[in-house]
């Protein structure tokens, strides 16, 4: 498994990473080792109705062979498998947890329609196309961009700016940026998050792959396909969701991305349209039972779009360019940007967001019309469940409750409230008929903060409510400057993470300096002492560097120097690493790599320099490099002796009038030698 | 205080004796409601009078219904939301029945909470009369 890197950590340490909450986290708990009991996680799942309900929905849509629908959840556990339930509950918990508003950039929204949009998409392409199982299917693509929320709620600010920044460009464009700012892009944070929550590696892998920009091969490697199904997926979701603000250049990714779908499925042009308006249909329902925003779409409608947004770019096209274009113009399948919204200018002191509830309409109306005169901005709702929902959806600094209400009863509002993290926080006000000691006990026990009799008169309420807006106020402070703190902690780490990593660069050519390459070869040396693999360096050396430097300038000379790095750097192998020790000096690190293999890089190296021009004005021509191969197996005692013998073969080759490879020691060592060298060391 | 010339509601309209014969819209009351209105909301009374109107409606049918076999918990949960809505519409008189239809509902006995969910039937025609303008007899 691939390491956790620290940056994810830091990301973790901030403490906003989303994360299922309440059931969620017990289930993530309850089944951290294998041999957790299937009912255990039954009765876990079975404590929150809407979760149930949507468990068995899966159950029963995922599977349509014909078997009787599944009506509890340990039917479903029998059908699904445990592991799949789980899963699935941790990302139900997640849906259901998650907040608005921290990036405002961020459509949160959207990111769960489109993901909702994939999710469906994967489940019903895997059922067509008999491969994997839909409901895993449906998981991965409901958790596939889950890094961008991660980084949308950790560094809400400075990922906003991102994203505005990166708006209509491509996501290879977006990773980079990721990578810029955070070191980490948001790829690498949905594998580790998926990993952290101990999902199958094959989804981690798949997810990881679905965020790469390959070209689409049909291959019947697992992850590669279940990577491709979820960005056929992504195409169908983000299809749905095209709308008339879409850049044509997008608009047409998809198109193409759909053509692709066609051929991958074998269908026509109206067997697609059949088989995306299932989905579209699948996905509202879906919407319904995940309270998700979805809407009613239609494929005909998409197409005509998709025509109509050919149209426009090739019109585009055709017209000299007159705006700068920043599209790549690659025809890989890419997936979706982020949504970016663009956030609307703020207009002086921000209102105060309150929500009025009340059953009564009157009431309400006039309610609503005091609160206007104070400066708020008002929601309303008409009964209990509405008020839950739009305070979880939005939530406002204070709500406003009428007691007596008959589908959820104010008290019942405040107390649902409470054990949310987001209740926790809002200052409510109760609205009470009566005023019995008995209900305001009750009231203040079930978490009220203050209460009002009707009918109310107009300064009393004015006076209520100005208290409760103090208190907000110092709320919103206490949470900000929590939340400042965990950015400035986040920020502090990276700080601390560029010095180090700004210590062991070369500024000039960007490569790790003198002190990273002696910390990397001990580390090596000790590998080699351990467990016997040989390593090996190649030292080398710019010939005539000085009569450069001399006749063109220093600036030449760097660009020399940058321009070799580079050639060295295209010469290499994968794990290969390419150090400036000084000078016109560099160090090449060859793990696992025997004197001979050293050799064959280090030829490489000398002739990707040599055929190499470095384009700087009035000098155009290649330079050359002598280099010197020591191996651990060429019979050196310490490190120090290796580096000594590389060095040493170095002035071998430039003896021996430059541009050619030198090696140090024996070329083919015995078995008596390598043991020799191993008990040496 | 002048009622609003543009809002066609009757303060002449009285209860019958039976009922109290106190009139059917209180003005000082009504005119709390009518101070609200301002340039920000200057259609707020009617706006008002008619979400009363057509809710009303609603409840009242709610309450003959409960009478008729829903029970006496629809009955409570309807005349309750019609106490406060009444009362901030002006009418008095029908929000007190209202209240003790409210507690009859919570058990008093049957017979009792029929003759006044009548009585709140022939009270709640009133105020309908009275909201809309109907210049009523003085009794």
């Amino acid at each position: 498994m691939t390491p956790i890197p620290t940056e994810f950590e830091e990301l973790k340490n901030s403490g906003e990473l989303p994360s299922p909450t309440g059931v969620g986290m017990k289930i993530l708990e309850l089944t951290r080792t294998d041999d957790y009991s299937a009912e255990d996680m039954g009765d876990a799942i079975m404590s929150d109705p809407s979760l149930t309900g949507r468990i068995l929905r899966l159950a029963n849509t995922a599977d349509k062979a014909g078997h009787e629908a599944v009506t509890t959840v340990s039917g479903a556990t029998m059908r699904l498998g445990g592991s799949v339930v789980r899963d699935l509950a941790l990302a139900f918990s997640l849906i259901s947890e998650r907040e608005a508003g921290a990036c405002r950039p961020f459509d949160y929204e959207r990111y769960w329609s489109l993901s909702l949009g994939r999710a469906v998409a994967a489940q019903e392409l895997s059922r067509h196309l008999k491969v994997f199982r839909p409901e895993e299917a449906y998981i991965c693509g409901l958790l596939g961009e889950v890094g961008m929320l991660a980084l949308a709620s950790v560094h809400a600010e400075r990922y906003g700016k991102i994203l505005i920044a990166t708006q209509g460009q491509t996501l290879r464009a977006l990773r980079q940026a990721e990578q810029e700012e955070f070191e980490i892009d948001h790829a690498t944070v949905s594998r580790c998050m998926l990993s952290e929550w101990g999902l199958p590696d094959l989804f981690i892998e798949a997810v990881v792959e679905f965020n790469s920009q390959r070209a689409f091969v049909p291959s019947e490697e697992p992850i590669t396909r279940l990577s491709d199904i979820l960005r056929l997926s992504d195409a169908i979701g983000s299809a749905i969701l095209l709308g008339e603000t879409t850049p044509p250049r997008r608009i047409t990714e998809v198109g193409d991305q759909l053509e692709i779908l066609r051929d991958v499925l074998g269908f026509d042009d109206s067997g697609l349209q059949n088989f995306c308006d299932g989905v579209s249909k699948e996905w509202q329902q879906w919407g319904e039972s995940l309270d998700i925003e979805t809407s009613e779409v239609r494929f005909s409608q998409v197409f005509a779009v998709i025509a109509r947004g050919r149209e426009m770019l090739q019109a585009e096209n055709v017209a000299p360019a007159a705006s700068d274009n920043t599209g790549t113009g690659s025809a890989s399948v890419t997936t979706s940007m982020p949504p970016a919204k663009v956030p609307a200018p703020s207009q002086g002191e921000e209102r105060m967001r309150i929500l009025a509830v009340d059953d009564d309409p009157v009431s309400l109306r006039l309610l609503v019309k005091h609160l206007r005169a104070e400066r708020f901005e008002v929601t309303m709702a008409r009964g209990g469940k509405e008020a839950l929902k739009k305070a979880l959806q939005e939530k406002p600094a204070l709500m406003i409750v009428d007691h007596e209400m008959p589908d959820l009863n104010g008290l019942e509002v405040v107390r649902a409230l409470r054990r949310s993290s987001v209740g926790n926080s809002m200052y409510i006000l109760l609205l009470t008929g009566s005023h019995t000691n008995e209900l305001l006990v009750e009231a203040f026990d079930a978490g009220a903060d203050d209460f009002v009799t009707k009918p109310f008169l107009p300064s009393g309420l004015s006076a209520r409510i100005k208290a409760g807006v103090r208190i907000a106020k110092l709320q919103a402070k206490v949470e900000r400057d929590r939340k400042t703190i965990l950015e400035q902690l986040a920020d502090k780490n990276a700080l601390n993470r560029k010095l180090r990593t700004a210590s062991l660069t070369d500024p000039l050519t960007g490569l790790p300096n003198r002190r990273h390459a002696m910390n990397r070869v001990e580390v090596e040396w000790k590998a080699t002492e351990r467990n016997g693999l040989p390593f090996c360096v190649i030292m080398l050396d710019i010939d005539k560097f000085k009569l450069v430097n001399d006749n063109f300038g220093h600036d030449v000379g760097d660009e020399v120097l940058q321009a070799t790095s580079l050639a060295v750097k295209s010469a290499l192998r994968g794990e290969d690493e390419v150090c400036r020790l000084g000078g016109e000096e560099f160090l090449v690190i060859c793990r696992g790599a025997f004197e001979k293999d050293g050799a064959i890089v280090a030829e490489r190296i000398r002739k990707a320099v040599e055929s190499n021009i470095v384009n700087s004005p009035g000098f155009e021509r290649a330079v050359t490099v002598s280099l010197g191969v020591a191996g651990t197996h060429s019979g050196v005692s310490s490190l120090m002796a290796l580096l000594k013998a590389s060095d040493e073969a170095v002035y071998q080759a430039k003896n021996d009038g430059r541009n050619c490879v030198r090696v140090a020691g024996a070329p083919h060592p015995s078995p008596e030698e390598q043991d020799k060298c191993r008990r040496s060391a | 205080m002048q009622p609003n010339p543009s809002i066609p509601v009757s303060f002449s309209l009285h209860h019958s004796a039976a009922h109290g014969g106190e009139p059917v819209i209180d003005q000082e009351a009504f005119s709390i409601l009518e101070s609200l209105a301002d340039e920000d909301d200057p259609d707020l009374v009617n706006e008002i009078v008619e979400l009363f109107l057509e809710d009303s409606a609603l409840r009242m049918s709610q309450i003959e219904e409960g009478l008729q076999g829903s029970g006496a918990d629809t009955i409570r949960a309807a005349a309750h939301a019609l106490k406060s809505a009444s009362a901030n519409v002006g009418a008095l008189c029908f929000s007190s029945t209202c209240a003790s239809l409210e507690s009859a509902a919570q058990g008093e006995p049957d017979g009792d909470l029929a003759s006044i969910v009548s009585s709140a039937i022939e009270m709640y025609a009133d105020v309908r009369r009275a909201l809309a303008g109907e210049a009523g007899n003085d009794q």
